[in-house]
C-alpha cells in the first residue's frame, strides 16, 4: 500500500495559519498602514544621514533695493495678507519648489493654506501639498493649451468655464504643516451673472447655496469658514456659465505663495494674460512679489533668439511692473540644462548666453536676480544633482525632484532673508 | 646615335621656342600698328593670338584692355587690365589705366541706373529695367544693390532663363546670401530639371551649407546629363571629401577655395574653433555675411567673451542690420508710394524677421492681409504664419495655417510648419506625424521634418522610431547643430523614460498595496531600491508601511528608528508607537504615545491609538476616558461606530480586568443605543462572556438573566445549544439554589436539551447496487457537558440477484469538554436476517471552530457492506475498521482548505487508504473555485469490493453557498477532474439545503451525482438524503 505524496503538507501547513484574533482598528483612512504618495516624484526632504550637501548660497543681485517693497509688506505679516506669485515653467510643476518655499516663508511669517490653485490642472498627480480633483467636463484652456475660442487667461494662465454639476474639490494634506488645513476660501471669477449659482462643500458634509456676484470684471468670492477645515468643494449648480479662474486656501493674516507653473514656456506667453484681467486681480488680492522661474525652454540653433527672448521678457516685465505697482520682482536664473555630449551630460552651451540674456533683462528692467546656475554648483552641476543619494534631480536632467525642489527653495529662502535681514540692520 | 637624336630634339626645341617668340612680337607689332591706324576691332584680334601664345605676358591683356576702352566694351576692358595688374603689379601704368577705365565705366553705368529708373517710374513692371539695373550694379561689384534688383527682376518676370539665374547666383554668392541662392536654385532644378549648369550651382550652394548629402545628390545629377562637366566633378570631390588643389590657376567653380577647405576641415574637426574663425575671416572677406553669421551662431556658445568673436560679430551683425535696414528702408519707401504692393511687403517683412523684429514683420504682414481675401497671397499668408510660429504666437500660427491648408492641403511647407508647431507645442501629436510623415516622404532631403519626428517620437516614447529620423537626419547634415541638439533632446527623452520604468515598479508596489498584497508590494519596492542611489525619507517611510503591512513589525520599528533618529518627526512617532502595539509590545507603546500625547493633546488620531494600547495593558477606564472623549468630538456616523465597536471590545477587557459591573453597565448602555444593529452580534458575544465571568465569580443570578435574555434574542440552533448548555451548568441560586439543594443529584439528570433526528438516505450506482437506509437519532443533554442518546437505523442493500437489511440499534455518549472541543461515540448491534449479530461502534474526537477551522479524529468498527457498498461483497461478511482524520481551514474567509484522510482495515487482511486534498480561493462573493488532489490505494485487489491500486485524480472544484431570508441557505457545487493513468475524466455536482421549518426544526437535504472510473470502466453514482433535527426543549 501506498501512501499519498504530499500528505505532509496539509498537516503542517494547517497549524500555522492558526492564528489570533487581533483588535480591530478602525477603517479611518489615517489608520490604514499605507499612505497614499505612489506619485512619479517621490521624496519630500532630505534622509540626512551623512549625505553630502549639494548647491551653495547665492546672493540676490540686481536691483536688490526694489526688494524692499516685498520686505516692508513682511513686516506687516501679522496684520495682513502679504502674497507672492510664483511663476515658472515645468521646473515649478507639481508644487515643486514652491511648496518648501512656501513653507519657509509661512513658518517664520505666518499664514496657513496653499494659496490659489487653479480650477483644472495638469500637474494634480504630482502635486503633494493638496489633493486637487475636479470633473472632467469643464472647458479648460490655458497657456499651456490650445485657445482656439480665444477664453480669457486668469492670473495662473489658465480659465475654466463650467456645466451644471461641474465642480471642483481641494483636499489638504500633511504632507506639509504649512498646507495641511485653512479656514478661508477665495474664489475668483468672472462673467457671472444673477443667475449663476454655486454650491460649496465643506469637509464632506456642510453643503451652502450662493449665488454669485454678477459682472464682467474678476470678482472675489470670500467665504470664511471659521474652522480650519480639509477640505472644500465647488460645484456649479445652474445659471450663467462664470470664468472661473481659481481657489485661494487661506487662513487669515501671513504670506501665501500662488504656484502658476506653465510646462514648456519660456515665460514670453505671460503676454498672453489679458492685462485687465491681471489689473482686476491684483486690486483685489495685490501681489507683494512676482518670481519668475524661466529659461530653460528658451531653445534654438539661432543664437540671436536669446536677444528676441531678452526684448520680449524686458517688455513682459515692464508692463508687469506697472500691473502690480506694489509688487518686488525677483527672477530666478536658469538651472544648468544640460546635453548629452558623447556618453557625458554636460552643462549646454546655451546657458551661458541664456544667463547673459537673463543678466541684460534684469540690467534693463531694474528687478532683483537669484543666480540658480551658480547656486547648483555652476558647469556640469546637474549630474551631481541627478546622481545625489537619494536624487535631487531627475533622470531628464532638467527637473527636480521633490527632494531637489526643497534645496532649492532652501538655498532660495536664504538669499532672499539674507538680504531682508542686511536691509533691516 | 641616341646622341645625335638629343641634339636634333633640343635644336628642334630651341628653334620652336624661337620660333614661337618672334611670331608673337610680330602678333604684337602688329597690334599695335593696327591700334595707331584706329583699327582697334583688329587689333583685339591680333592681341588675342598673342595673349594665347603669351598667357603670362600682362602687356597682351594691357594692350587688349586698352583697345576695349576705345571701343567702349569696358567690362572686357576691366578684366584685362586687372589680369594685366595681376600679372605685372609693379606698373603703375595700369593701374592708372585701369582706375580710368573703372571710373568711365562706373559713370556710365550709373547713368544707365538712372535711366532704367526712369522707365520704371513710367512703367513700373517692366521687368527688362530691373534685370539691367541688376547687371549695373553687378559691373559695379555693388552686389547687395545687384541682389536687391535682381531680386525685383526675378518678382516681375517669372520666366527668367537659366543663364540669368546662373548670373544671379554669382551675385548671391558674392553676397553671402548662400540659404536664399540654395531656395532659388532648388525651384529652378525643379523647373529646368535637364539643366546640369543649375544643378551644379546648386549642389555648390548646398555644399556650403553643409548638406553634404544633398550637394553629392546634385553633382551627380548634374554629371548624368554631362558626365565630363568639371565644375560638378570638382564639386562632387569636395562633397565626398576628395578635394584635391589644383596647381594651375583655376577658374571659377573649379577652384578650391579657402573656404571650402575649411568647410571639408569642419566636417570632419567640428570643434576646431581656429578653423572655423578663418572660415569666418574668409567668408567676410567673400561677402558671405550671413553665412559668417550662421558659423559665428556656433561659436558664440563657446566663444563669446573672446575678443576675435567679438569683433567679427560686430563686423557681421553691423553689415547684417545695415543691410536690412537699407531694405527695411528701401521697402518701407515702396510701401509708403504703394501699401499693396505684396512683394515689398513681404520683402519687409523679410528684413524684419532678420533683425528678428517679428512683432514688425506681423504687423506689416497683418495689416497688408487684412483686405486680402483669404484664398488669395497664400506665400504672404504662410510668411505671417511662420513669423507667428517664430515669435510663439501659436495660436496666431495655427490659425493662419489651418486656412491655408484648408485651400491648399498638399502644401508640402505648410504640412512642415504645421507639423513642428505640434512638435514644439507638444500639442496635437497626430497632426504632426500624419503631416511629417507627409513630407519626408515627398522631400526625402527635408532635414527639419527628420529633426520634428525624431523629437516627436521621443517624447512619445517610441525610442526606436526617433533614433530611425534621427540618423537620417544625421546622414543629411551631420554637423548641423539642429542634429546635436535633437540628439541630445532624444538621449534625455530615453533617460527619462529609463527612471520612469524605475519608477513604475514603486508604483506597482502602490497598486499591490491597494489589492491588500503587502508581500508582493515589498518586493517591487525593494527592487525598486536596488535601482536607486538611495530612498528618500518618504520612500523609507512608505517602505516601513509596506514592511509593517506583511506583519514583520521588528523590521519596520527598525526602520522607524533609523528614520526618528536622523529627525525626529511627530507623525512618524506615532506611526511606530501604533507598531509597538501591534507588535504585542504594548507597554512600549503606550508609553510612547503618552509622551507624544504631551506634544500634541488634542491628536484625535493619536489618542486613538492610545485608548486602543490602555485597553490592552488592563487599564480600561483611561481607554474609556478617551473613547468618550473621542465619541463626543465624533465628526460622522462611521466614526461613530468605530468607537462604539471599540466600546464593546472595552467591555471584555473589563470583564478580564474583573470589573464585571462596569462591563454590564457598558454593554446595558449600548444594547439602548438607537439602531445598534451594527455591533448587536459582538455585544451579545461579550455578554456572554460576561455571564460566564459572573459564573466563575459565583454571581449565578445576574449570569442567569444575562443567558435567559440572550436566549430570547436568538434563534440559531447551535447559538441556543450554547447558551442552554452555560445554563445548565448555573448552579440553582437563591429560591431556586434552597428548593434544589435537596434534589441537586436528581437536578443533574433533568435533560437541559433534547433533539430528535429522523433521516434517509438512498444510493444508487450502474453496477446494479442500491441500498436506502432510514432511522432516527434521539439525543438529550445532562449535566452541561454530557450528552446521551439512541440510534435506530435500517439500511437495505439490493443487487438485481440479493437483497440485505441491516438493522443498527446503537447508545450514544457525548462529552463537551468545551465549546469547541467535544468527545462522542457510539455502541450498539448490528443485525442483518440470516446472520449472527455483530457489535458495532465509533469513536469521535472533534476540536472545531465553527466557520473557521475543524479537525477531527474517527474509528469506526463496522461491517463492510455499509461502508464500502459494494454489489459483490452483498452476500460476504467482512468486518471493517475506519480510521479517519479530517479537517477544514478557512483564511480570512478568502481562501479554504480541506481533506481528509482514511485507513481501512478488513477482516480479509486487506488495508487501505484514502487521501482528499481540497485548496479552494474565494472569487466572488460566496463561491470558491479550487483544485483538488485525490489519492486511493489498497494492499491488494479484491473481487469483492472497489479496491484500487495507486489511483489518483486532479480535479477542479467549485462551490456556491445561498441563503434565502434567514430559514433557506444551501450549497450547490461540483468538479471536473483527470485521473492519469487511466486517461479519464472524472466529474461530479451536487445540491445541498438547509430549511429552517419552524423554531427549533431544521430540515436539511442533499443530492448528488458523480462519474468516476472504477473497474476500467466509468463508474456513475446517484446519491440522496433527506434528515431533520427538531429540538424538543
Amino acid at each position: 500500500m501506498k501512501f499519498p505524496r504530499i500528505i505532509l503538507l496539509f498537516f503542517i501547513v494547517l497549524p500555522l495559519a492558526i492564528h489570533a484574533k487581533p483588535i480591530p482598528y478602525s477603517n479611518n483612512s489615517n489608520d490604514n498602514f499605507i499612505l497614499s504618495g505612489f506619485g512619479f516624484y517621490s521624496g519630500s526632504d532630505v534622509f540626512t544621514q551623512s549625505r553630502i550637501q549639494l548647491g551653495k548660497f547665492v546672493p540676490l543681485s540686481g536691483n536688490t533695493e526694489q526688494m524692499k517693497k516685498f520686505f516692508n509688506a513682511l513686516k506687516n505679516s501679522k496684520e495682513k495678507v502679504i502674497k507672492i506669485a510664483h511663476y515658472g515653467d515645468s521646473l515649478i510643476q507639481g508644487d515643486v519648489i514652491s511648496e518648501w518655499l512656501r513653507e519657509k516663508f509661512q513658518e517664520r511669517f505666518g499664514g496657513k493654506g496653499a494659496g490659489l490653485l487653479q480650477i483644472v490642472s495638469v500637474d494634480i498627480k504630482m502635486r503633494q501639498t493638496t489633493k486637487h480633483t475636479f470633473s472632467d467636463d469643464w472647458d479648460y484652456v490655458a497657456i499651456i493649451t490650445r485657445n482656439p475660442d480665444r477664453l480669457p487667461f486668469g492670473i495662473s494662465g489658465s480659465v475654466a468655464v463650467p456645466k451644471p454639476g461641474s465642480w471642483v474639490k481641494y483636499e489638504s494634506t500633511n504632507y506639509l504643516s504649512s498646507t495641511s488645513s485653512f479656514r478661508i476660501i477665495k474664489f475668483y471669477y468672472s462673467n457671472a451673472d444673477n443667475s449663476t449659482t454655486f454650491q460649496y462643500t465643506v469637509n464632506n458634509k456642510t453643503k451652502t447655496t450662493i449665488q454669485l456676484k454678477p459682472g464682467n470684471n474678476v470678482q472675489e468670492l470670500k467665504i470664511d469658514l471659521k474652522d480650519q477645515v480639509t477640505s472644500i468643494e465647488l460645484k456649479f449648480v445652474s445659471g450663467k456659465a462664470p470664468y472661473c479662474y481659481g481657489v485661494s486656501l487661506e487662513s487669515g493674516n501671513g504670506v501665501y505663495l500662488d504656484n502658476f507653473p506653465m510646462p514648456g514656456n519660456s515665460g514670453v506667453s505671460l503676454a498672453d494674460i489679458p492685462k485687465n484681467i491681471i489689473k482686476d486681480f491684483n486690486e483685489l488680492i495685490e501681489y507683494n512679489l512676482v518670481i519668475l522661474t524661466y529659461g530653460a525652454n528658451v531653445n534654438s540653433p539661432n543664437k540671436n533668439i536669446f536677444n528676441l527672448y531678452e526684448n520680449k521678457m524686458v517688455t513682459i516685465i515692464e508692463e508687469f511692473k506697472t500691473l502690480f505697482p506694489n509688487a518686488s520682482f525677483l527672477l530666478i536664473g536658469v538651472g544648468d540644462k544640460t546635453m548629452k555630449r558623447g556618453n557625458k551630460f554636460i552643462t549646454n552651451p546655451d546657458v551661458s548666453l541664456l544667463l547673459e540674456a537673463q543678466k541684460k533683462i534684469i540690467e534693463k528692467t531694474g528687478i532683483t536676480f537669484w543666480n540658480l546656475w551658480e547656486s547648483m554648483g555652476g558647469e556640469n552641476s546637474m549630474d551631481s544633482w541627478v546622481n545625489a543619494a537619494p536624487p535631487l534631480a531627475l533622470k531628464d536632467y532638467s527637473h527636480f525632484t521633490q527632494l531637489g525642489g526643497q534645496r532649492v527653495s532652501q538655498l532660495l529662502f536664504d538669499s532672499i532673508m539674507d538680504l531682508y535681514q542686511k536691509m533691516n540692520r | 646615335m641616341r646622341y645625335s637624336v638629343k641634339i636634333l630634339f633640343t635644336l628642334l626645341l630651341a628653334t620652336t621656342i624661337a620660333y614661337s617668340q618672334v611670331n608673337s612680337n610680330v602678333l604684337k607689332r602688329q597690334a599695335e600698328i593696327l591700334i595707331k591706324e584706329g583699327r582697334y576691332k583688329e587689333a583685339i584680334d591680333q592681341l588675342h593670338k598673342f595673349i594665347a601664345a603669351n598667357p603670362q605676358l600682362a602687356e597682351g591683356y594691357h594692350l587688349r584692355g586698352l583697345c576695349y576702352e576705345t571701343t567702349t566694351e569696358y567690362q572686357y576692358s576691366v578684366l584685362d587690365l586687372r589680369r594685366a595688374r595681376r600679372l605685372d603689379p609693379s606698373n603703375k601704368q595700369i593701374q592708372i589705366d585701369l582706375n580710368r577705365v573703372i571710373s568711365t565705366w562706373h559713370a556710365l553705368l550709373y547713368k544707365k541706373i538712372e535711366g532704367h529708373k526712369r522707365d520704371i517710374a513710367v512703367d513700373p513692371n517692366y521687368a527688362f529695367s530691373y534685370l539691367e539695373i541688376g547687371k549695373s550694379y553687378r559691373w559695379l561689384e555693388e552686389w547687395s544693390n545687384a541682389e536687391l534688383w535682381y531680386d525685383e527682376y526675378l518678382k516681375r518676370d517669372d520666366n527668367a532663363s537659366p543663364d540669368e539665374i546662373i548670373r544671379y547666383t554669382e551675385i548671391l554668392a558674392k553676397t553671402g546670401s548662400i540659404v536664399k541662392g540654395e531656395r532659388i536654385l532648388k525651384k529652378y532644378v525643379d523647373r529646368y530639371p535637364d539643366d546640369w549648369r543649375l544643378w551644379s550651382r546648386y549642389g555648390y550652394f548646398t555644399l556650403w551649407l553643409s548638406k553634404t548629402k544633398i550637394a553629392e545628390d546634385a553633382f551627380k545629377k548634374a554629371l548624368s546629363f554631362k558626365p565630363f562637366f568639371k565644375e560638378a566633378e570638382d564639386g562632387l570631390d569636395q562633397a565626398r571629401n576628395q578635394a584635391y588643389l589644383l596647381q594651375y590657376q583655376p577658374r571659377a567653380y573649379e577652384k578650391v577655395y579657402p573656404i571650402d577647405r575649411y568647410t571639408s576641415i569642419l566636417q570632419r574637426d567640428p570643434e576646431n574653433n581656429q578653423i572655423r574663425y578663418n572660415l569666418i575671416n574668409e567668408l567676410i572677406a567673400a561677402n558671405r555675411y550671413e553665412e559668417a553669421y550662421q558659423q559665428l551662431q556656433i561659436l558664440q556658445t563657446s566663444q563669446s567673451d573672446n575678443d576675435e568673436f567679438k569683433s567679427l560679430l560686430k563686423t557681421v551683425t553691423d553689415y547684417r542690420d545695415s543691410t536690412f535696414n537699407n531694405a527695411v528702408t528701401f521697402y518701407t519707401e515702396i510701401l509708403k508710394k504703394d501699401p499693396t504692393d505684396k512683394q515689398a511687403v513681404i520683402k519687409l517683412a523679410e528684413a524684419y524677421s532678420n533683425l528678428f523684429y517679428f512683432d514688425n514683420a506681423i504687423e506689416i504682414l497683418s495689416e497688408y492681409l487684412e483686405n486680402i481675401p483669404e484664398d488669395q497671397d497664400l506665400d504672404a499668408r504662410f510668411l505671417y504664419s511662420k513669423y507667428c510660429a517664430w515669435n510663439y504666437e501659436w495660436e496666431r500660427s495655427i490659425s493662419q495655417l489651418n486656412k491655408l491648408l484648408q485651400y491648399d492641403p498638399n502644401n508640402l511647407d505648410y504640412q512642415l510648419l504645421r507639423g513642428q508647431i505640434a512638435v514644439w507645442t507638444v500639442l496635437d501629436f497626430d497632426i504632426a506625424e500624419k503631416y511629417l510623415l507627409n513630407v519626408v516622404a515627398n522631400r526625402p532631403n527635408e532635414i527639419h521634418a527628420y529633426i520634428s519626428l525624431a523629437s516627436m517620437y521621443s517624447c512619445k516614447k517610441n525610442f526606436p522610431e526617433a533614433r530611425k529620423y534621427l540618423d537620417i537626419a544625421k546622414s543629411i547634415a551631420p554637423d548641423d547643430p539642429e542634429v546635436e541638439t535633437a540628439e541630445s533632446n532624444y538621449a534625455i527623452h530615453l533617460s527619462a523614460y529609463e527612471e520612469q520604468l524605475v519608477f513604475e515598479i514603486k508604483a506597482e508596489a502602490g497598486r499591490y498595496v491597494d489589492d491588500g498584497n503587502c508581500e508582493e508590494a515589498r518586493k517591487k519596492y525593494e527592487e525598486y531600491f536596488s535601482k536607486r542611489t538611495a530612498p528618500t525619507r518618504d520612500e523609507l517611510r512608505e517602505y516601513a508601511d509596506i514592511v509593517a503591512c506583511t506583519k514583520d513589525f521588528p523590521k519596520a520599528i527598525e526602520i522607524y528608528d533609523k528614520l526618528l533618529n536622523d529627525e525626529f518627526d511627530y507623525r512618524l512617532a506615532v506611526k511606530r508607537a501604533r507598531i509597538y502595539y501591534y507588535n504585542k509590545d504594548s507597554l512600549m507603546a503606550v508609553s510612547e504615545l503618552e509622551s507624544l500625547r504631551k506634544i500634541k493633546p488634542d491628536d484625535d488620531e493619536l489618542n486613538l491609538f492610545l485608548a486602543d494600547a490602555y485597553a490592552v495593558t488592563d487599564q480600561p477606564a483611561k481607554a474609556e476616558k478617551i473613547y468618550r472623549e473621542l465619541i463626543s468630538k465624533a465628526e460622522n456616523e462611521q466614526e461613530l461606530k468605530d468607537l462604539n465597536k471599540r466600546l464593546v471590545f472595552l467591555g471584555e477587557y473589563y470583564i478580564r480586568n474583573k470589573e464585571l459591573e462596569r462591563a454590564d453597565e457598558l454593554f446595558e448602555e449600548l444594547l439602548e443605543l438607537p439602531d445598534n444593529s451594527y455591533i448587536k452580534k459582538d455585544i451579545d458575544l461579550s455578554r456572554m462572556y460576561l455571564a460566564d465571568a459572573y459564573t466563575l465569580e459565583g454571581e449565578y443570578g445576574r449570569a442567569e438573566d444575562i443567558y435567559d435574555e440572550l436566549l430570547e434574542s436568538t434563534t440559531d440552533t447551535s447559538e441556543v445549544r450554547i447558551l442552554k448548555q452555560r445554563l445548565s451548568w448555573i448552579p440553582p441560586s437563591g429560591f431556586s439554589r434552597g428548593i434544589n439543594s435537596i434534589g441537586n443529584f436528581f437536578y443533574g439528570f433533568i435533560p437541559t436539551n433534547v433533539g430528535l433526528s429522523p433521516f434517509t438516505n438512498y444510493y444508487a450506482d450502474n453496477q446494479n447496487l442500491k441500498l436506502w437506509s432510514y432511522g432516527l437519532r434521539l439525543d438529550a443533554g445532562i449535566f452541561g457537558f454530557l450528552g446521551i442518546g439512541g440510534y435506530w437505523g435500517r439500511t437495505n442493500i439490493r443487487t438485481d440477484l440479493f437483497n440485505r437489511n441491516f438493522t443498527t440499534i446503537k447508545g450514544i455518549l457525548s462529552i463537551y469538554f468545551s465549546q469547541l472541543v467535544s468527545l462522542s461515540g457510539s455502541y450498539g448491534v448490528l443485525t442483518v436476517p440470516g446472520e449472527p449479530n455483530k457489535n458495532i461502534g465509533d469513536i469521535t474526537f472533534r476540536y472545531e471552530k465553527p466557520e473557521s477551522f475543524s479537525v477531527a479524529a474517527y474509528y469506526e468498527n463496522n461491517d463492510a457492506r455499509l461502508i464500502l457498498y459494494s454489489p459483490t461483497l452483498i452476500n460476504i461478511r467482512y468486518k471493517s475498521e475506519l480510521y479517519r482524520l479530517t479537517g477544514y481551514y478557512q483564511l480570512k474567509d478568502l481562501m479554504r482548505i480541506s481533506g481528509f484522510y482514511s485507513y481501512y482495515k478488513l477482516s480479509d487482511k486487506n488495508e487501505g487508504n484514502d487521501f482528499q486534498l481540497r485548496i479552494g480561493k474565494k472569487f466572488f462573493d460566496n463561491a470558491y473555485f479550487g483544485y483538488e488532489y485525490f489519492f486511493s490505494d489498497f494492499a491488494f485487489i479484491s473481487t469483492y469490493y472497489y479496491s484500487p491500486q495507486d489511483f489518483d485524480s486532479h480535479s477542479l472544484w467549485c462551490e456556491y453557498s445561498w441563503k434565502y431570508g434567514t430559514s433557506l441557505k444551501g450549497n450547490f457545487g461540483g468538479k471536473l477532474g483527470y485521473v492519469p493513468k487511466a486517461d479519464f475524466v472524472i466529474s461530479e455536482i451536487y445540491a445541498e439545503a438547509v430549511y429552517n421549518l419552524i423554531k427549533y426544526l431544521n430540515i436539511s437535504g442533499r443530492i448528488g451525482f458523480s462519474n468516476s472510473f472504477r473497474y476500467d470502466a466509468g463508474y456513475r453514482s446517484f446519491s440522496a438524503s433527506l434528515s431533520a433535527y427538531w429540538s424538543l426543549f
